[in-house]
């Protein structure tokens, strides 16, 4: 026994039963007498609980989807009963997840936790037999499966957080009674409440005081929950005239017959699913009793234009988001205004971030749905053979990723590039032209990443395949001709990620630009004037929020936005390219600080090249070190011809070294540098052109 | 190079008939169709704390290859890991903040 509590919880502690047979000396059965009486247990046991040991049976089933499925998800968005083929499959999972953690905890010493978890399983089992749907759906619900990794982890050592396992382990008891109010069942169950609050899956949230401590829960059909402290019962939720009763907000759009339901998750403890933490209840303020009515409407408001969105949309998209997402779970402020996440130990949850524009959120919902569809099918067959520490260039991302980023990232945005793709054809005007930006991005993107992973070797046959399927669906896209102005703005964006990954994380030979230093230095010319080896390697500098990118998708979602950008007074006389900048903030994208355009990123924008490049000489000369100006500089220069141009486009991460490695000594000049390197006897050759930022962007 | 990661689908249950898979090879694949996850939906939940044997030893072992990766999930999905001004995430690996850079996060 590990902290005192209801009467129930300080009988002695039960023996723990044998691991693979239960007799009928019922060394198992719940230690609390309500809850042996509510669950009927004698009539509820399964046969098998009295035979002993079980063998697997030999005729089970496996989860498995067709030849066609699985050509279908690759180059599409999956049908309907795929996508109940896989949300199945993570039923299974999760089964067998909370059936592994009850054993743990079973074999483990006595105590209160070992009791919750010990009747809570078989409540919940209890609850499966009751009404399987019902019992599953609380089962499903992302956090659950998110608390269960978390305990098992903990169990197995994985991880050590600072938080008492009780606290863990305790939320059980909220898990199985949610299953049973939901299959009508009678029950009592231990359970612990976390900062005071108490989650019942699904159905809402008890305030139980300030602290976390043990307490009964028992319900009845019909009839609300009951908490048993060591002081005090007291009907707590489940009841209209329970004040401390926060239910659960599930919101429901509805277009075109279309329906989809999902819980507003914005309290269960378990909902960051490692990829935020949620701020703890401060004692005293009962966040549990917040108005929820409101909080509801504001998803619903956002939910149903976005759900039109994705019905309209067509291509599956709609039903695929349906058949994955259970839940909203609603991010943290500091993430911004526009992220959104998932994860595989929590699928069926979209973490989003309260967007108020429906496309902006369909096109979330869509990137999130695609990221659990492979998740689950990853689960079916791996498609990497063992994930080397190999890092590779991911458009949407600056850090380097592995190959299984590069998979997901590949997937979510071919998807998106479909949902842009029936945008483009559905809209007119300007709407049209930013969804042409988006899909021509995506599109290009996508492509890039697919020849990375088919050039890995790290592919498995089905892996092969799957990326081939891809792949095809790009090629059935390659008919779609975006106007030209928003092809080029796409490709460049796209070749300012790439020359800014480059400059990051692609280390040169050390020896190399020393070499290279010396010989600049002794005024010679240059020896060894080829690429020189480079190896990645990760900086964690985050650095500046890309101007030039915001700037280029401000042009097509916010014409007038972007008008204001670019016409801000000009610069002072007597210095044409002024350090600070021009064009004031941009609005913040995906929770970075607001973008601030340089002048050199102005006339980089509206097709001043002639300035671009001189701002940004000038703010390397003022800073050597300053990575988005020196990516600016070798867009602008490698768009052009002759050997100095290939010295950009080919190995600008050489030149950004020895250039800076020449300027921390004094005066350098990165276009003479770069003249140097090129006019020697073995200058750089051959190397893919850049598109040339001379044709994509319009004067302001 | 720092950069760990888990293999992707090193968490996968792949049971024929008891026999677990976790080779790569496509051979495991007898047929067309694709997968080899035990489906135990339609089983008691009860009954799978009792299973055993070395079949079902199997299976579990893949479902805790899953539960041995911390952070998996939250880095596969390629998404930025937290700004810096909240709690260290679980995604360790992960190095710094950055914006989404997809075409919808404008």
């Amino acid at each position: 026994m590990t902290a005192p509590g209801p009467t129930a919880l300080s009988s002695p502690p039960v023996p723990a039963p044998p691991r693979l047979a239960r007799t009928s000396a019922e060394p198992g059965l719940p230690s609390h007498p309500l809850a042996r009486g509510a669950l009927g247990l004698a009539a509820d046991l399964p046969g098998s609980l009295a035979a002993g040991p079980l063998a697997l049976p030999a005729a089970v089933a496996r989860h498995r989807v067709t030849r066609a499925e699985f050509d279908a998800l690759a180059t599409g968005n999956g049908r309907r009963e795929t996508l109940v083929t896989l949300r199945a499959a993570q039923l299974s999972k999760r089964l067998l997840l909370i059936s592994m953690l009850t054993e743990a905890v079973r074999n483990g010493p006595p105590s209160t936790a070992r009791d919750c978890v010990d009747e809570a399983f078989r409540l919940l089992a209890a609850a499966r037999r009751a009404d399987r749907p019902a019992a599953d759906r609380v089962i499903m619900h992302p956090p659950v499966a998110a608390w269960a990794l978390r305990c098992l982890r903990r169990l197995r050592g994985v991880i050590a957080p600072a938080e008492p396992l009780d606290d863990d382990l305790g939320y059980f008891g909220g898990v199985a009674a949610a299953a049973a109010t939901l299959a009508h069942l009678p029950y009592a169950v231990p359970a612990r409440t976390r900062g005071g609050e108490l989650t019942l899956p699904t159905l809402g949230t008890v305030l139980a005081g300030d602290a976390s401590q043990w307490v009964m829960v028992t319900g009845a059909p019909g009839g609300g929950v009951t908490l048993a402290t060591p002081t005090r019962t007291e009907l707590r939720g489940m009841s209209a005239t329970a004040t401390l009763w926060r239910p659960a907000v599930t919101t429901t759009a509805t277009t075109a017959g279309e329906q989809i339901d999902v819980v507003v998750e914005d309290a269960d403890p378990y909902r960051g699913a490692g990829v935020f933490v949620p701020e703890p209840r401060r004692p005293g303020v009962a966040r549990a009793v917040s108005p929820a009515a409101a909080h509801a409407e504001a998803w619903r408001a956002r939910l149903v234009p976005a759900w039109r969105v994705l019905v309209e949309a067509g291509d599956g998209m709609a039903e695929t988001v349906r058949a994955v997402t259970s839940a909203i779970v609603p991010l943290p402020a500091s993430w911004g205004a526009l992220a959104s996440a998932s994860t595989a130990d929590a699928l069926g949850a979209a973490i989003l971030a309260p967007v108020d524009d429906p496309v902006r959120l369909a096109s979330m919902l869509v990137h999130e749905a695609r990221h659990a569809t492979l998740a689950t099918l990853l689960d079916f067959a791996p498609f990497l053979r063992e994930e080397s520490e190999a890092v590779y260039f991911a458009p949407w991302r600056r850090d380097p990723r592995p190959l299984g980023g590069l998979l997901h990232g590949a997937y979510a945005f071919l998807g998106i590039a479909g949902f842009w793709r029936e945008r483009w054809a559905a809209a007119a005007g300007p709407e049209a032209e930013l969804a042409a930006f988006e899909f021509a991005w995506c599109r290009a993107a996508v492509a890039e990443v697919l020849g990375t992973l088919r050039g890995s070797g790290a592919l498995t046959e089905l892996g092969r395949q799957f990326v081939a399927g891809m792949a095809a669906r790009l090629d059935g896209w390659r008919s779609l001709t975006p106007p030209p102005a928003v092809a080029d703005a796409a490709g460049v964006a796209l070749a300012d990620a790439r020359v800014r990954w480059r400059l990051r994380h692609a280390r040169p030979d050390d020896d190399r630009i020393a070499a290279w230093v010396a010989e600049w230095r002794a005024g010679t010319h240059c020896t060894q004037p080829d690429p020189p080896p480079v190896t990645i390697t990760p900086n964690g500098d985050p650095g500046a929020a890309d101007a030039r990118r915001d700037l280029a998708r401000l042009r097509f979602a916010d014409p007038p936005g972007f008008g204001r950008a670019i016409s801000r007074p000009g610069p002072a006389v007597g210095d044409p390219c002024p350090a600070t900048a021009e064009g004031g903030t941009l609005p913040p994208a995906g929770g970075q600080p607001p973008a601030v355009p340089t002048a050199g990123d102005l006339a980089f924008v509206t097709g001043d090249l002639r300035r671009a490049a001189g701002c940004y000489r000038a703010d390397l000369a003022r800073r050597a070190d300053d990575l988005s100006a020196f990516a600016g500089l070798a867009l602008v220069r490698a768009s052009g011809h002759g050997p100095a141009a290939r010295v950009y486009r080919e190995c600008p991460e050489a030149l950004w070294a020895l250039f800076r490695d020449l300027a921390r000594a004094g005066h350098a000049d990165p276009d003479e540098v770069a003249r140097w390197l090129a006019y020697s006897e073995l200058a750089p050759r051959g190397g893919d052109a850049m598109p040339r930022p001379a044709a994509i962007f319009v004067a302001g | 190079m720092a950069v760990q990661f888990p293999r992707v689908g090193g968490y996968i249950v792949r049971v024929d008939y008891g026999e677990v898979h976790v080779s790569t090879d496509v051979s495991a694949v007898q047929d067309d169709d694709v997968g080899d996850l035990v489906d135990v939906t339609g089983l008691d939940l009860a009954d799978l704390a009792l299973f055993h044997g070395p079949r079902w030893a199997a299976a579990r072992r893949a479902i805790l290859a899953w539960v041995d990766t911390p952070g998996a999930g939250a880095c596969v999905f390629d998404h930025p890991p937290p700004p810096p001004t909240t709690s260290p995430p679980v995604c360790h690996r992960a190095r710094g903040w950055e914006a989404d850079d997809r075409a919808g996060a404008l």
